[in-house]
């Protein structure tokens, strides 16, 4: 019976890796698209803009997974291991993006589009056997005694070691793509009360106000500190931080519109 | 009053405000594995709870460690001490 249930499962998320992989490759072929690697927050503002090119997005992309091509590339059984040790399906897909590096032999993107959530809250974990890895949030696994006895976590990416990963990142894509825009929405942090997450958006916005002359042309934009509490505070949409109220994205997509004429 | 009876009492409020169905002399008894309402949202309520209620940082390094009462209990004992010494 259990060699049967893993059979069909073995069956399932095969089907589904092979569909994943064949219906992204062709769609793009030639054609203009888009790069992103954009949580909810960063999608929701991208659709407001309407570019009417393929997006390639890789939603948790945390930025030390995006170039790591040492990478172990999870086996069937892998799959079969990290997909049963969630605790919420849908983020089965966004482990698949990270390990599907095809999107590097691509044509050059329009631009690239970004926001920090990722790197501010996705944990790492590898699979204790061979260290096949992956990054989802915390609580998108589920940490019982089997999980436990198979994989270990990683945690967050190193504060320190995040400017590392930017500049090599970001060097990267200047060496394979030349100046095409680059567009960096830092993820509002206007509900968040955690000290450590909030220490981590301050961060980023600091290493990118750094290296934003280097890597031009770089768009950053972020959320005003005061003028969504100003108008009452009442942005949360949904029952955690990171989902805000319509004119929070409304907000990002006005002044990306103002300055990113490339859009158009 | 000892200082770890205090931290208890002081864990137990940050505890009733976050799972206020259940009953009080149950909550040192809670652990992320017999509480089907410990979930993210949960835990991310307790954790800024015990930030301002303890005036330290729970970092997420730790999170496998923050699990149950008596693990939070622990880590607030010895991040305290710590910062004494």
């Amino acid at each position: 019976m259990k060699k049967n249930k893993l059979l069909l499962r073995n069956k399932f998320s095969s089907r589904r890796f092979i569909r994943h992989l064949f219906l992204r490759i062709p769609v793009i072929g030639n054609k203009q698209w888009i790069f992103s690697r954009t949580s909810c927050f960063g999608n929701d503002v991208l659709k407001l803009l309407q570019p009417k090119k393929y997006v390639f997005n890789i939603q948790k992309g945390r930025i030390d997974f995006l170039l790591q091509e040492e990478f172990k590339v999870p086996t069937n059984g892998d799959w079969i291991e990290i997909e049963g040790s969630l605790s919420r399906g849908d983020v089965f897909n966004f482990i698949q993006e990270q390990h599907d590096k095809e999107w590097k032999n691509f044509s050059i993107p329009k631009f690239i589009f970004m926001d920090s959530y990722s790197d501010i809250t996705d944990f790492a974990f590898a699979r204790l056997s061979n260290e096949t890895k992956f990054a989802v949030n915390y609580f998108d696994v589920r940490h019982d005694e089997d999980f436990k006895s198979k994989f270990k976590s990683i945690g967050l990416i190193p504060l320190e070691e995040l400017h590392g990963y930017y500049i090599n990142f970001f060097s990267w894509i200047r060496d394979k793509y030349g100046n095409i825009p680059i567009v960096f929405l830092h993820t509002p942090m206007i509900l968040e009360k955690r000290r450590e997450y909030l220490e981590r958006g301050r961060r980023i916005r600091e290493l990118m106000m750094l290296i934003s002359k280097q890597f031009q042309p770089l768009y950053i934009f972020d959320l005003p500190a005061d003028s969504f509490h100003a108008s009452g505070g009442d942005v949360v949409k949904f029952d955690d931080q990171y989902h805000f109220e319509d004119s929070v994205y409304q907000y990002f997509a006005d002044q990306i519109k103002k300055q990113c004429l490339f859009l158009c | 009053m000892t200082i770890m009876t205090s931290l208890h009492d002081q864990l137990i409020k940050c505890f009733s405000s976050v799972f206020a169905s259940i009953k009080e002399e149950d909550l040192d008894k809670l652990a992320i594995q017999n509480c089907p309402a410990w979930d993210s949202v949960a835990h991310i309520t307790l954790t800024i709870k015990i930030e301002d209620s303890f005036d330290i940082t729970l970092k997420a390094e730790d999170m496998d460690n923050l699990t149950s009462f008596d693990s939070i209990l622990k880590y607030i004992s010895d991040a305290k001490s710590s910062i004494k010494q």
